[in-house]
């Protein structure tokens, strides 16, 4: 009887240890970089063919960065307030924060240097023909309203609204935690957890272990959710490159074919160099490397959305590569809101491209000029995506007397793809620069 | 007896000075008829036709050619005009610019001038005008590049505002007299064709090419392409106000054309024209 019971035990264990195979095998399988690319591809076919039922499509891409972003809040708050009371019971805060500090200018410095070295070499838009100005030309002037601007002769236009040093530090603390949190604000609520975390760590242990499990178990909890709804990622991706085809249909990508061309080298050349920067820190193999962003690549390009990759940035970071948990969980959400290297790219190789548009050759000064406003637009752009992001080229174009708005119209036009290359290039390089700052890991794991 | 034949006589040349003199102060004068017309008008009856100067070139949708016929919106005012005073029209197409339009009115070659004719302080000073028949908003036709280098780091409405660059007119219209008032730190460079002046912005010889929306929209919805160079600004409180010319001394025939203008039925406005012109671009494509 007891050996019935055992062998069905067994039984039952093999048949749920094989399910699991095959779904860590599927998960696998939708995370491969060549799926990814298919499902784009297939996605802008799609669109192309289809574009009434792929513009349908919109509510699953909706729906599932809605899911993502559902987590993104409590799963931030008890990373960083778990990891902030960990690190200041083990010391050295304060020269983490030094770290920080460096790493994060040294990879936003880094980035524009690689993209405007990079940019000079491919030239964005570069010999761009006459017939291709002219497709460009009926992007832009497709409706005509979008070239010209109705104003007063008489009345003084409201003044601009100058962002303010008083501004800036308003919209970083909070006055209302739970309002920050119902508003999604995502730079406030990781102020409210940094200090919360020091003040946890500063309550005598015994006091703060219950808050410590609870936090744990939404961590964790957070995590498992991340993973169920990663299964369906090949097919959000279809469903979301196809919707956005089907909105601005395929000619934009045709026209702007070199631009995107261009900036997807340029971000392929930022990812190579963020995963030797991961190799080297972690002492792994580049397969192993490879393996470990896998998740965190697919979600980026997937939800072009950074802070809904911070779960697989910690999972990949800590559980594939060893790195130490605490730092990561703290440094994560931190690199994700400050560091955007694809922005900084982006705006470097967008800046070529409105040069090469206007038959105007960059300087070296101008060039100099690209490189540093590009920094800082990259940290100007801190909580901002999509147009609004893009909506910073002008600020660059300003410094050099080149006109925007034409071009901004371009640009909008294929940010489906760009958003995409960009976002992957923010979590893998802020993936990096977390290598960077936390210590190398004392045995690294292969193949795990 | 003699007494008598020289108060008959007195009395004949006092009835005939008081009604030269009752004449003179209703200044009307009798046409082959027999109806009393005011002058102007007696002026046109008599001739047999009205003359109206019209430019050399055309002008549409004010004035076009169709199957050989003039039409538009000027041509329908002045032939209500003909057609009211029961004469025909015969147009004066010698005029090369739109001020000598002007000129042959005020010398009394032509009874009316039209084509698009704006309002201005200069013409004022030599010409009657009707009351509107058509608002038009100013616009700037700009070269993107060259605006960018002229603002640097100023929003659009105070580089506009500010406008310090070179600013390209048609040469011999009320163009000039607006550019130099409305932006006086401008430099004004008269071209003789408005194509020449569009292509200097277009080659950035001038930063902009200034002329009402109508004109100066006409441009991008004809060749899109040139979105990517070009642009547009218009400005919603500067009009150019369209009127009809009539001679200094021709107030009568000044009122009747007035009368013409208050009874039409249809009165375009610039956006509504923008939007004919932009149908008719989208039937083309």
């Amino acid at each position: 009887m007891n050996t019935s019971k055992d062998t069905l035990s067994k039984e039952l264990q093999s048949n749920e240890s094989q399910s699991k195979d095959s779904l860590w095998r599927f998960l696998r399988f939708t995370s491969s970089p060549w799926v990814v690319l298919g499902c784009v591809l297939f996605g802008i076919y799609l669109g192309w063919f289809a574009p009434e039922f792929s513009k349908s499509l919109k509510v699953v891409g909706v729906l599932y960065v809605d899911l993502l972003k559902m987590i993104v809040l409590p799963f931030m708050l008890s990373a960083v307030i778990f990891s902030l009371q960990k690190l200041f019971q083990e010391g050295g805060t304060a020269k983490l924060i030094r770290r920080v500090f460096i790493v994060f200018t040294g990879f936003a410095v880094a980035a524009s240097l690689v993209a405007t070295l990079a940019a000079q070499l491919i030239q964005p838009g570069g010999g761009m023909s006459p017939k291709n100005k002219t497709e460009l030309g009926v992007l832009v002037g497709g409706d005509s309203n979008s070239s010209n601007t109705e104003m007063s002769f008489y009345k003084d236009p409201p003044a601009p609204k100058e962002l303010s040093a008083q501004d800036i530090v308003t919209s970083l603390v909070p006055s209302n935690i739970f309002e920050s949190l119902a508003q999604g604000e995502t730079l406030k609520t990781l102020l409210f957890a940094m200090m919360f975390g020091f003040a946890v760590g500063v309550v005598p242990n015994r006091g703060s272990r219950s808050l410590e499990q609870a936090l744990e178990t939404v961590y964790h909890a957070c995590q498992a959710i991340t993973r169920w709804v990663n299964i369906p990622v090949p097919l959000v991706l279809i469903c979301m490159t196809a919707s956005q085809i089907g909105d601005t249909g395929i000619e934009p990508l045709l026209a702007m074919f070199e631009f995107v061309l261009a900036f997807l080298a340029i971000s392929a050349l930022l990812l190579v160099v963020s995963l030797g920067i991961i190799r080297w820190r972690s002492g792994s193999t580049f397969a192993t490397v490879l393996n470990s962003m896998r998740d965190i690549f697919t979600l980026g390009v997937a939800t072009n959305n950074s802070a809904t990759c911070m779960p697989a940035m910690i999972s990949g970071m800590v559980d594939t590569l060893r790195f130490n948990r605490s730092q990561v969980e703290l440094l994560v959400p931190l690199s994700v809101s400050i560091l955007r290297v694809g922005a900084v790219a982006y705006f470097v190789c967008s800046m070529f491209f409105i040069a090469a548009l206007y038959d105007h050759t960059l300087t070296m000064f101008e060039l100099g000029v690209i490189a540093v406003v590009s920094i800082m637009s990259g940290f100007a752009s801190i909580g901002m995506s999509g147009i609004m992001t893009i909506s910073l080229v002008g600020t660059i174009c300003s410094y050099i007397r080149l006109p925007f708005e034409a071009a901004f119209i371009l640009l909008v036009a294929v940010d489906s793809i760009c958003a995409m290359a960009r976002t992957a290039v923010t979590v893998i390089s802020s993936c990096a620069s977390v290598a960077m700052i936390c210590p190398k890991p004392l045995a690294p794991q292969e193949n795990t | 007896m003699f007494i008598k034949k020289l108060g008959y006589r007195l009395a004949l040349l006092g009835l005939l000075i008081c009604s030269a003199a009752g004449a003179a102060e209703s200044n009307l004068v009798r046409v082959p008829d027999g109806r009393m017309l005011a002058p102007d008008i007696a002026r046109i009856i008599i001739r047999g036709e009205l003359v109206v100067a019209i430019l050399k070139n055309n002008t549409p949708p004010f004035v076009d050619e169709k199957n050989g016929r003039l039409v538009g919106v000027d041509i329908d005012i002045v032939e209500r005009v003909g057609r009211e005073l029961k004469v025909p029209v015969r147009y004066d197409r010698s005029s090369n610019t739109y001020d000598e339009v002007t000129e042959l009115v005020a010398a009394g070659k032509a009874d009316l001038g039209v084509s698009k004719l704006a309002r201005t302080l200069k013409r004022a000073q030599s010409v009657l005008f009707s009351t509107p028949y058509m608002n038009l908003e100013h616009a700037l036709l700009m070269s993107r590049l060259g605006f960018a280098e002229m603002a640097e780091k100023k929003t659009v409405a105070a580089a506009v505002k500010t406008f310090d660059g070179k600013i390209g007119v048609l040469a011999g219209s009320a163009w000039v007299e607006f550019a130099k008032r409305n932006f006086p730190q401008a430099v004004v460079v008269p071209y003789p064709t408005w194509p020449e002046a569009v292509n200097a912005a277009k080659t950035g010889q001038v930063v902009a090419a200034y002329r009402d929306a109508v004109e100066v929209r006409k441009i991008m919805l004809t060749d899109p392409t040139l979105a990517i160079t070009l642009r547009t600004v218009t400005f919603n409180d500067l009009h150019s106000l369209l009127c009809v010319m009539v001679g200094s001394r021709d107030t009568v025939l000044l009122s009747f054309v007035n009368e013409i203008v208050a009874g039409q039925t249809v009165k375009l406005t610039s956006s509504e024209l923008i939007n004919k012109m932009k149908a008719e671009q989208h039937e083309h494509k």
